[in-house]
């Protein structure tokens, strides 16, 4: 049997996962409710002063993604430990850092479509405006989505077969993702509230260090994590 | 007889520690002047100093055993990993304790987000985690090695995350005072800073038996043993 | 004119702060005890009989 290579065995299993979030689309649709309901809750703790809010919208926003990324990321590891499908990819000659791959891409593209979905929450209900381009939000959602898949999916797999998985995972998670939080939640603000003194392409560079950085790591650890 | 003499040698060793961190103490407490600006307040930083830079130093001990266990996997570095790790929570948490002590007077706040006691802190939290995965995982061959990943994880975060502390404080607010400092000053920081790393040196060395002696018990189980607590694959 | 000179270097003097050992020795008693707690708690742990 010939071994398949990287990069096709990621696209089929991307698209794996893809296809399972499909499939159970109330688990998708709890997630956009949580996320939701978190951002309802940033606004009612602070009260309704719409100035303040809106000025917080950035970091709203990404404290709202990443409550939600614990969920996903635990939920995405549950399925494979339930249906031991982990232990069933092994049994395929199939490269086992594009499961990393798939898995982490999938993460990301789950996240930053929430991220975009939340939005027009944020412009609704706390008054923000798109001062800078689309563009450059939409690059900072996906950077910062990456940057949470990366350590997030090695660390899914991690405190999946851990006892206590579900404090595990944000203890694990939260503090090194503090960067990434930092940089993503500051230049979304600048997205949100004008950028005078262009300080949008160094948070960029460090978000975009911490990807690269993160997704090089998990590219080449996850195999010791998932071996037996 | 081996025994006997190893004991004696391990005795001295803790009681010359003691003698050299009571010294040390006494340089920083009694002899060192006061500053030329934050008086006798100043003398905290004989203490604070140390101890953060101990705790980076169990931390980078901790990295490079995370490294070399993935590549060669021995109990005895995953043992020091444990160990390093731990002494790496006891000396930040305490470290940033002593910071933030010194923060009151001085910044007139505990907390004023310095970029180096932050990344201190950050790194604190994400340790804890570290200890906390060692805890929740049972099969040890599994747990030396996510621990090896989390620890290089966790190691390489840290430049990236006083980058962003620096720069998320600058929006704010820029602190910097350049001083020129005391030789008496150097001379009780140097001498704080020997004791401190004895007293790291000892607790390693403890922390890595009891480790170790773990490692071997959960290993090497002849039969069954009652209450023992099954490794379910 | 030199008056003034003198009572702004003594202003800035005075500016050194002022006593705070109530903050040293919170500082070292923290330190200290943190220290001795862990040692006691690593001699609790102690390994019982030799591993062999």
């Amino acid at each position: 049997m010939r071994r398949p290579g990287l990069l096709a065995s990621t696209w089929v299993l991307f698209w794996k996962d893809l296809l399972l979030e499909w499939r159970s689309r109330a688990r998708v649709n709890a997630l956009v409710f949580f996320s939701l309901a978190t951002l309802l809750l940033f606004s009612f703790a602070l009260g309704p002063d719409t100035a303040l809010l809106r000025r917080n919208a950035g970091g709203y926003l990404w404290l709202a993604l990443l409550l939600s990324s614990v969920l996903a990321l635990g939920e995405s590891f549950r399925v494979e430990r339930e249906n031991s499908s982990l232990e069933g990819l092994r049994l395929v000659p199939v490269d086992t850092r594009s499961i990393f791959l798939a898995k982490g891409i999938a993460n990301a593209v789950l996240l930053a479509a929430l991220g975009v979905l939340l939005v027009p929450v944020l412009v609704a209900l706390l008054d923000v405006r798109i001062v800078l381009s689309w563009g450059r939000l939409v690059t900072i959602i996906a950077l910062g989505c990456l940057a949470i898949a990366a350590p997030g999916t090695l660390y899914g797999a991690i405190a999946s077969h851990a006892r206590a998985r579900d404090v595990l995972l944000p203890l694990l998670l939260f503090p090194i993702l503090i960067p990434a939080l930092v940089a993503a939640a500051k230049g979304t603000a600048l997205v949100f509230e004008g950028d005078p003194m262009t300080q949008f392409p160094s948070w960029i560079a460090l978000l975009g260090s911490f990807d690269l950085l993160y997704w090089g790591l998990g590219f080449v650890l996850f195999p010791r994590v998932v071996e037996e | 007889m081996e025994m006997r003499m190893r004991r004696r040698l391990e005795i001295a060793a803790v009681l010359g520690t003691l003698g050299i961190f009571a010294y040390a103490a006494w340089t920083g407490l009694v002899w060192a002047p006061p500053d030329r600006e934050m008086g006798d307040v100043q003398r905290i930083m004989y203490a604070h100093v140390p101890m953060v830079q101990m705790m980076l130093l169990s931390g980078t001990i901790n990295f490079v055993c995370c490294v070399v266990y993935l590549f060669r996997a021995s109990w005895k570095t995953d043992a020091l990993a444990e160990a390093s790790a731990e002494t790496a929570l006891v000396f930040g948490a305490i470290g940033t304790t002593l910071g933030a002590i010194w923060g009151r007077p001085t910044w007139g706040v505990y907390w004023a987000w310095d970029p180096r006691l932050t990344t201190v802190a950050i790194l604190l939290v994400a340790y804890a985690g570290y200890m906390a995965l060692r805890r929740f995982v049972d099969d040890p061959e599994r747990r030396a090695v996510w621990s090896a990943v989390t620890g290089i994880i966790i190691a390489v975060d840290v430049p990236i995350i006083y980058f962003s502390v620096k720069w998320w404080k600058s929006l704010h607010q820029v602190q910097s005072t350049p001083r020129t400092v005391d030789p008496q000053m150097v001379y009780a920081l140097r001498w704080n800073i020997t004791a401190f790393f004895l007293v790291l040196i000892v607790f390693l060395v403890a922390r890595y038996r009891i480790a170790l002696a773990a490692r071997l018990r959960e290993t090497t189980v002849p039969e069954p043993a009652p209450g023992a607590q099954q490794v379910v694959a | 004119m030199m008056n003034a000179l003198h009572s702004v270097l003594a202003a800035v003097g005075e500016g050194r702060i002022q006593g705070g050992w109530e903050y040293v020795k919170a500082a070292y008693a923290i330190c200290w005890t943190g220290l001795a707690l862990y040692a006691v708690s690593l001699w609790a742990r102690r390994p019982r009989e030799e591993p062999k």
